[in-house]
């Protein structure tokens, strides 16, 4: 026997199998408390709750959605929203992250010094500040809809949220949709082709030229094959508040402004670490086999860049996705607002109305970081 | 109602941001706690233990803290467990933070080239010779930017507590807003208190990184 337990193997084993009971009997008993508890206070367990009425309604749901809908269908709203402010989010932040990044290296004093001012003053507040802040002070404080703001003459902006003019939907609007895509995808392509082409005989393939022209060419076509029947919907003041055009809640407004810029500074450093990483002797090196400024970019700068910059700035989107479930706080409807809120208040059951929204978050995470393995392991530097 | 002055707001405010820093502090000691004792069981190399501390890890790193703590707030009840804010906020915070500093602690252990262990086995110390004398000083030099770094976090984070009725600086900020309608005001103050609490931990962080980058 102490024979057995001085054998490394046996004794790894025996530990495995202390674990595994310890963790089961922990478990066990966790689980049957909570069903004692739950029993005792009269709560349901299971999720035949998904299917009940919800009975309260959604202001903003991107799905058809009403009072007498299902606390699945909440679910499922929640769900959209929380996937609209992501999308909105990450492309707002990539932009300013990446203008911020840029003017941190400015060669010029004040800009640098003042981006510099902005990532170091909106990293060091609470998002949820933040979030506050632009709601109670920016929008609330905003005049009401009779005497909003005015811009370009079609867009309004009152305490009641803002209003842009809407593109009605008809085969023209289809037809130009369907042109950015196609678009977007012939340049995918075109980058594809044209770095072989550049690999096989050495000449530069304007990508960032061609690129652009397809960007307005494609769709003035698309214009005139879809019957050059472009019309606004335009948001007009009726009674005490605006009708038709499409209105943005104040919500929604004051949580993507808190997000896009909180999450930018962060960006704005990964891009900053990304080309300062990339050393001097590797521009010189450039400029010495006789690449202009731009080619030494493009070709040798550029590519090292992203390498570094890119890993902490899809880490960057993983946390403004989590950082969107602030918005309970003001009350835009997203998942952790109307389903972990408002659904888990009526129903109660707690422990199933969290897992489901936590494995949520836990699905995108995952997502997120395969998206950032497949990454690391395409960028890994090749030795040729 | 609003017979509040600007000294008013700011003493009462200022008297919330002790609470903040003291939730800031239980959680940075209990998650480092917890965290240490992670790594501990890691070290075993037991394929249970590391699978469940992944598991752990992934869980408080890839969900919301928000929902975290939600699940202490209304998920602990269930269980049997009564809490009020401060055990739920104190609790759900640890255990963000312990999942943080133990990826974190655990990346600067493995950070220490291999032949450092190699080097003290040829000395003839053994496993936790080795790791004391030799490997976790090392990694402490290492490990001190991106935990005061992480710290950062941890004080902003405190701040959702006000969402669960936690009275600390956010929450007071709240409040005092409803009685004093002077949102600017206000929320300013609560921004500038956060400031000079997490401006001087993120300096520190950055001057120790370069710091270290220059002596490597």
């Amino acid at each position: 026997m102490m024979h057995a337990l001085r054998n490394q193997k046996v004794r790894g084993i025996l530990f495995q199998l202390l674990t595994v009971i310890g963790l089961v009997a922990f478990l066990w008993y966790i689980g049957s408390n909570t069903m004692s508890n739950i029993e005792q206070r009269g709560i349901k367990t299971g999720f035949e709750f998904l299917n009940s009425t919800a009975g309260f309604g959604i202001d903003e749901a991107p799905i058809s959605y009403q009072e007498t809908d299902t606390h699945g269908r909440v679910f499922f709203v929640g769900l959209s929203n929380t996937l609209i402010i992501g999308f909105v989010g990450i492309i707002f932040s990539t932009i300013l992250g990446l203008i911020i990044g840029v003017l941190r290296l400015s060669n010029n004093w004040l800009i640098r010094k003042m981006s510099a001012a902005y990532i170091d003053i909106f990293r060091n507040i609470p998002i949820l500040l933040q979030i506050l802040f632009w709601y109670n002070v920016v929008l609330k404080s905003l005049p009401a809809p009779r005497k909003s703001l005015e811009f370009a003459g079609d867009i309004f902006m009152n305490n009641r949220g803002l209003y842009i003019p809407q593109p009605d939907i008809n085969s023209t609007t289809l037809t130009i949709l369907a042109s950015f895509v196609v678009a977007i995808v012939s340049i995918f392509f075109l980058n594809i082709w044209g770095n072989k082409k550049q690999e096989e005989t050495g000449k530069d393939f304007p990508i960032i030229i061609i690129g652009f022209a397809l960007f307005i060419i494609l769709p003035i076509i698309a214009y005139f094959i879809g019957g050059a029947n472009f019309n606004f919907d335009y948001p007009s003041l009726q009674g005490f508040n605006f009708r038709g055009g499409k209105s943005i809640s104040p919500e929604f407004l004051a949580l993507t402004f808190a997000l896009v810029i909180y999450t930018a500074t962060f960006i704005a450093e990964a891009v900053r670490s990304g080309i300062e990483a990339v050393s001097k002797g590797q521009k010189e090196a450039a400029a010495s086999i006789g690449l202009s400024q731009y080619q030494a970019l493009k070709l040798v700068v550029l590519p090292q860049a992203i390498r570094i910059a890119i890993p902490p700035t899809i880490n960057q989107y993983l946390n403004l996705i989590k950082n969107s479930s602030l918005a309970t706080a003001i009350g835009y409807p997203e998942i952790v607002t109307v389903f972990s809120g408002t659904s888990l208040n009526q129903v109660g059951q707690a422990i199933e109305i969290i897992a489901m929204t936590m494995l949520v978050y836990l699905t995108i995470s995952l997502v997120v970081s395969a998206i950032l393995n497949w990454f690391n392991h395409k960028m890994k530097i090749k030795e040729r | 109602m609003s017979d509040f002055t600007t000294l008013d707001i700011f003493q009462n405010l200022l008297l919330a941001a002790r609470w903040t820093i003291l939730l800031s502090l239980i959680a940075f000691v209990g998650g480092g706690i917890v965290a240490g004792i992670l790594i501990l069981l890691r070290m075993t190399k037991n394929s249970i233990l590391s699978a469940f501390i992944r598991i752990y890890v992934e869980i408080f790193q890839g969900t919301p803290l928000l929902m975290q703590l939600f699940l202490a707030f209304f998920g602990l009840p269930l269980l049997g467990i009564e809490v009020g804010p401060w055990t739920a906020a104190s609790l759900a915070l640890t255990l963000f933070t312990s999942a943080y500093l133990c990826e974190i602690w655990s990346g600067c252990l493995n950070s220490v080239p291999k032949g450092q262990w190699e080097a003290a086995k040829t000395l003839g110390l053994n496993y936790y010779q080795s790791m004391v004398h030799v490997i976790i000083p090392q990694s402490i030099r290492v490990a001190t930017a991106p935990t005061i770094g992480f710290s950062v976090q941890v004080v902003k984070g405190t701040a959702l507590a006000s969402i669960i009725g936690f009275v600390e600086l956010t929450k007071a900020g709240t409040m005092l807003n409803n009685v004093t309608f002077e949102p600017f005001k206000v929320f300013a103050m609560v921004a500038i208190l956060y400031f000079v609490i997490c401006y001087p931990l993120t300096r520190y962080s950055k001057y120790l990184e370069r710091k270290l980058n220059v002596s490597s």
